[in-house]
């Protein structure tokens, strides 16, 4: 008898099952253990930093909240959609999926730890840098003491609405399973499905398209920045049907 | 006493691997067709089997990687999904680059053993036992094969598990390395544990395994103790002697080797013997050749090899 091995003694009671808090905690382990991870929380801040030294903001009563409002739509959330699919793509490019699934069996549980540790990393990387960036506008503008509360109101937004499309986004790299491939899907439904469906809509007459339109994740969540908060239950479904189509996909393939 | 307590027949009702008529198919190709197998406890089993014979495929299915188009494979009698902390159950390398290269060899290890709850403690024990402490912190990335085959064993072993199941876990080491886990196997095995191993080397497996399962084109070959396989393949004889010519006519296909031995295939030296005896010979050596692992198993797949590409094997 050679003691190759010594038995393992967990700290906590190893008989309990395990459960989706150790699937979240590993998950957790793992995003803090990628250089990715950094690479998007950095650009995104230097990009809020950048917008509001550059951008003036128009003629509007309130220019930090514009400045804001513009970054995040125009560039900020293709920086937060890129990582937000990376987190299952990497792992299908790498076939580290299948370590993961190895640990984790139920892929539901694996998909759905993802999805709370994707979704809380983009509500905390897209509210700090939006009140940083917010912040550096306010002050170039002299507007700090007035916008402050409005300006809470679009941190938390923005968090909110980056943190849930991090999740549509991590379910679409679970669907189409290819970096580049998620990534051309995220900006076509971004940017490119909403456009079209306004000229359809110009082009038929037909006002229900321009409402279809406005569904669409990156105009709801103009709409949610913007303060109308109604707008969070679009983006939440959204979240689950992704992250639904996911579980969907994952189960039924071989991994 | 504590022996007693340990006694193996209540150890070996679990911590066995059982495949119940296996079957997989990917679209029209059969990759495993029908297996049943079962894995004891105690031994090192080897898995042979020319490329696309379904070795990968069939662990794949074990682990729940992929699903099996019929039948069952049982870990502990219950089927991997079940298993309440799998990775302490049954410890697995199917793939040694299947790591994120981003990711440092310890942070790999942090992340499975939070997911089983095993105490961070152990993930340094593990990289210990497989020599990575020195480039535990170094990006998975730049490992080199062997390093990552050593990882990949390090996380195998990271549960503690009674099971293992390694895919050509020899692959990329050097020699001190296949040593190494030469004896690294055996003493898991001599611990009680199952321990299933495929590998292209029919030399190192004949060295390592005591069991035998070979595979060719999805279907069992043989499951045989290593020495049962060896001793069926013991058929011939080498004679050593001053005129050997009346004993070469005697046997077809006898031949002088190149020491100037005469071979005698096919006949065991209790034959050989008998007739030089009957013809008077004089003998000065006479020793039954006993075939390799690898002639037995070249023989015994000879049918069966599948040209590549035609079945999912992990690696290509």
């Amino acid at each position: 008898m050679t003691a190759t091995a010594a038995p393992a003694r967990p700290v906590r009671d190893h008989r309990r099952p395990l459960g989706l808090r150790d699937a979240v905690a590993a998950e957790l382990i793992k995003l803090f253990t990628v250089r990715s991870t950094w690479w998007f929380a950095g650009g995104l801040q230097a990009l809020l930093l950048l917008m509001a030294v550059l951008d003036d903001g128009g003629p509007t009563s309130a220019r930090s909240l514009t400045v804001g409002l513009t970054a995040v739509s125009y560039f900020g959330q293709y920086i937060v959609a890129a990582f937000g699919l990376l987190v299952i793509t990497s792992e299908l490019a790498t076939r580290s999926i299948t370590v993961t699934f190895a640990a984790t069996p139920s892929r539901g549980r694996v998909m759905v730890a993802k999805a709370v540790v994707t979704g809380i990393a983009g509500l905390v990387l897209g509210g700090v840098a939006t009140a940083l960036g917010v912040g550096t506008a306010a002050a170039r503008h002299g507007e700090l003491p007035r916008v402050l509360g409005d300006a809470a109101e679009q941190v938390a937004a923005t968090g909110v609405y980056l943190g849930l499309l991090a999740v549509v986004s991590l379910g679409v790299g679970a669907l189409v399973r290819r970096s580049a491939g998620a990534l051309t899907c995220m900006v076509l439904l971004l940017l490119v499905v909403p456009e079209v469906l306004h000229l359809a809509a110009e082009r038929l007459d037909e006002p229900l398209l321009d409402t279809f339109a406005g569904w669409t994740p990156a105009q709801a969540g103009w709409q949610l920045m913007s303060g109308r908060w109604e707008y969070v239950l679009v983006l939440v479904a959204w979240a689950v049907a992704a992250v639904a189509a996911g579980i969907g996909v994952l189960r039924s393939r071989d991994a | 006493m504590d022996s007693f307590v340990r006694a193996r027949p209540i150890r070996s009702v679990h911590r066995m691997i059982r495949l119940t008529e296996l079957t997989k198919r990917y679209g029209p190709t059969t990759a495993v067709d029908g297996l049943t197998l079962e894995l004891r406890p105690g031994h090192v089993t080897g898995f042979l089997g020319p490329n696309g014979a379904g070795k990968s495929t069939t662990m794949r299915v074990i682990l729940g990687l992929d699903a099996p188009t019929s039948g069952t494979t049982l870990i502990d009698g219950k089927p991997y999904a079940r298993l309440s902390h799998p990775l302490r159950t049954i410890g697995a390398l199917l793939d040694a680059k299947a790591v994120h290269p981003g990711r440092t060899g310890r942070d790999h290890l942090r992340v499975l053993a939070r997911s089983q709850r095993i105490p961070a403690a152990r993930v340094a024990k593990v990289l210990e036992l497989v020599g990575m402490t020195t480039a535990a912190d170094r990006r998975a990335g730049t490992y080199s094969l062997g390093m990552s085959q050593r990882l990949g064993i390090a996380a195998a072993l990271l549960g503690d598990p009674q099971v293992l199941m390694l895919d050509e876990p020899v692959n990329g080491l050097d020699p001190d390395g296949v040593r190494w886990i030469r004896t690294l196997l055996r003493s898991l095995a001599a611990e009680g544990r199952t321990v299933f191993i495929s590998s292209h080397l029919m030399s190192e497996m004949e060295q390592t395994a005591d069991r035998v399962v070979v595979m060719g084109r999805g279907r069992l070959i043989a499951d045989a103790s290593m020495a049962d396989l060896l001793a069926a393949a013991e058929t011939g004889s080498r004679v050593r002697g001053p005129a050997l010519r009346p004993l070469a006519h005697a046997f077809a296909g006898a031949r002088l080797d190149d020491d100037g031995a005469l071979l005698v295939p096919g006949a065991p030296p209790r034959e050989v013997g008998a007739r030089a005896f009957a013809l008077g010979l004089e003998i000065h050596g006479l020793e039954a050749i006993g075939s390799s692992l690898e002639d037995t198993y070249m023989r015994l797949t000879d049918d069966e090899v599948q040209f590549p590409a035609a079945a999912k094997e992990i690696g290509q």
